[in-house]
Parts: C-alpha cells; sequence; structure tokens
C-alpha cells in the first residue's frame, strides 16, 4: 500500500479552516503588510525626531523646557507601557501588549524620550566635555556589531536565551526600584550605583552588555514580522522597540563613561 | 562638545553608516531558516495574540468546495 494512500484515496480537506492559514504565523491575505525598509525608514523619522527635541531642550534649558520635558517623558512612560505592556509577577499586575496602538504612540514616545535624552545629556556634558558624542558614538558601534553578528546568523535567539535575558532585565529593573526608594528615603544615590569604584563600573559594564543583547530581541522582533508578513503596524511596533533600546544602551554608555571618567 | 576622541567619531559615523545598511537587508539564509527550529523564540504570539482583528473569529469564511474523485480524474 502507498504511504499516501489515505490522501490518494480521500484527497485534501476541503474544509477551509483545516485548510486555511488561519493558524499560521501568516498575517491574512488582503491586510497591508509589513516591510524591513518600512521599519528602516520609522527608525530613522524616529532617531530624527528624538534628536530635533533633544536638542530643544539641550539648547534652552529654561524652567519651561524643564517642566515640558517632565511631561514629555511622563507621556512617552504612558505611550510605552500602553505599547508594549506590562508585567509584575508575584502581585499578578499585567498590562498586555498591544502592537496595534505603536502607529498612534510612536510620534509621542518620539518626542518625550527627546526632551529626556536632552536634559540628561546636557548634565553629562556640563560634567565632562565631549562625552555625549562618545556615547553617541559607541553605541552606534555596539549596535552595528550586534546587528551584523544577528543578520549573518551567528548570534540566534533561542528561548533560553531570551528567558535568561529577561531574567537579567527583570532583575535590573528591579535594582533600579531600590535605588530609587533608598535614594528617596536617605536622599543620596548609593555608591555602587553612581560611584566610580570596580564594583560599580563592573555592574554598569554587565547592564550595558545586557542593553546591547537586548538589541537582538528587536532585530529578530522586526525580521520575523517582516518575513511571516505581519500587519503593517508592526513597523511601527519594531521601530519603537529599537529606538527604546538604543536609548537605554545610550544611557548607559553615558554613565560607564562618566564613571571611567572621573576616576 | 566636539573634544571628543577622533577615532571614537569616526567609528561611530562609520558604525551609524553600517547600522542603517544592514537594517535594511534581510538576514542571512542561516538566520531565516532557523526560524523554524523549535528551540527558537518565536514572535508571531504578537500579532496573532494580541492583534487588532482579534474580536474577530479566526474562520475565514471561504467556500467549502467537494472533492470529486470523478472529475479529477
Amino acid at each position: 500500500m502507498s504511504k499516501h494512500a489515505a490522501l490518494n484515496t480521500f484527497g485534501r480537506s476541503g474544509n477551509p479552516v483545516i485548510r486555511s492559514s488561519a493558524f499560521d504565523s501568516r498575517a491574512s491575505s488582503g491586510s497591508e503588510k509589513m516591510t524591513l525598509d518600512g521599519t528602516v525608514n520609522k527608525t530613522a523619522i524616529m532617531l530624527a525626531i528624538l534628536i530635533s527635541t533633544a536638542a530643544i531642550s539641550w539648547n534652552f534649558p529654561s524652567p519651561f523646557i524643564v517642566m515640558v520635558s517632565y511631561i514629555g517623558i511622563f507621556t512617552a512612560g504612558i505611550a510605552s507601557v500602553a505599547t508594549f505592556g506590562f508585567w509584575m509577577p508575584f502581585i499578578g499586575f499585567i498590562i498586555n501588549p498591544r502592537p496595534y496602538l505603536a502607529p498612534k504612540t510612536w510620534l509621542v514616545f518620539a518626542f518625550g524620550e527627546g526632551f529626556f535624552i536632552g536634559l540628561i545629556s546636557l548634565q553629562f556634558e556640563t560634567m565632562f566635555p565631549g562625552i555625549v558624542l562618545e556615547a553617541v558614538s559607541l553605541t552606534f558601534c555596539v549596535a552595528a556589531t550586534l546587528l551584523f553578528l544577528y543578520k549573518s546568523g551567528i548570534v540566534k535567539p533561542t528561548q533560553n536565551f531570551v528567558l535568561m535575558l529577561c531574567s537579567a532585565i527583570f532583575g535590573i529593573f528591579l535594582f533600579y526600584i531600590g535605588i530609587f526608594i533608598y535614594s528617596l528615603v536617605t536622599g543620596v544615590s548609593p555608591e555602587i550605583f553612581s560611584g566610580n569604584s570596580n564594583a560599580s563600573i563592573g555592574l554598569s559594564l554587565f547592564i550595558v552588555a545586557m542593553a546591547a543583547f537586548s538589541l537582538v530581541l528587536d532585530f529578530d522582533i522586526i525580521e520575523q514580522s517582516a518575513e511571516y508578513g505581519s500587519p503593517k503596524y508592526m513597523e511601527y511596533f519594531g521601530a519603537m522597540a529599537l529606538v527604546t533600546t538604543l536609548i537605554w544602551l545610550y544611557i548607559e554608555i553615558l554613565r560607564l563613561l562618566a564613571k571611567l571618567r572621573s576616576r | 562638545m566636539f573634544s571628543s576622541n577622533p577615532l571614537i567619531l569616526f567609528l561611530g559615523l562609520v558604525s551609524f553608516g553600517i547600522f542603517f545598511y544592514l537594517l535594511r537587508i534581510r538576514a542571512s539564509k542561516n538566520q531565516i531558516e532557523s526560524f523554524e527550529n523549535k528551540k527558537r523564540m518565536n514572535w508571531s504570539w504578537l500579532w496573532l495574540r494580541y492583534g487588532k482583528d482579534k474580536s474577530k473569529s479566526n474562520v475565514i469564511e471561504g467556500e467549502a468546495k467537494e472533492v470529486n474523485h470523478e472529475e479529477e480524474k
């Protein structure tokens, strides 16, 4: 009996549910698909807006601009939580990710983050002249290296890789919350966070490494979304995720360089 | 502001160009083929589970054709 006797006898199913691509990873036909080019363009637009607003808060550090910056940071925070979601284990607090909101939140996010980056960069530049351009350069060096490693297939994010990375990022998040509470209570920042000891620099290096590895996840989301023909809004989502991680990486590199220079 | 190390600035400029060039091109065959690997992270839940049209049913309204073997032969 032939190996495909059943198939030969009964033929392929005529049931549209079984035949359809409803359970496939690919988006249903008819809707506009995401492309790599679209994501790159949106990333470039986001970075351009971010740099423009950063330039405003950098050049006009008046109390009004500082207030606008705080509002911008708050709005960007809400936009990112609404789009990426939020998950707090132990207390069961969950906000589901809503990628389809990205076309509405990406500009708000870029404007808000721009003001924030401008203010932070100005503070560091005042203390250590020339540090900002070095941090920007190193951020793109790291990003380009990891992108090459990803595109060439040397780095492949497996489920274990993502699990370990997410655990580390969650640990860093808890650490930052702890530092924030400690600073509120005592009025000073702990040595391990803002000092220039070896332990503090080592910790900064670890956080920079985690931020850099997070870029691999963003590249993977963008590549898979484009490959599977996901809906158009994933272009905005991918760009937002990438810019968020680039900002995190930039701030951590800025802090690391400041620690090294203050020694 | 421009008192940084010129070598780092040059590297940054080159990396910026490389970054946007690489971002635009498709990943290697090795990477694309690994998407089918079971241990590989699959991000399709982002748009399948939390997508825009989840209020609609996954069942696509289609025409159920009856397969007629006599005609096929």
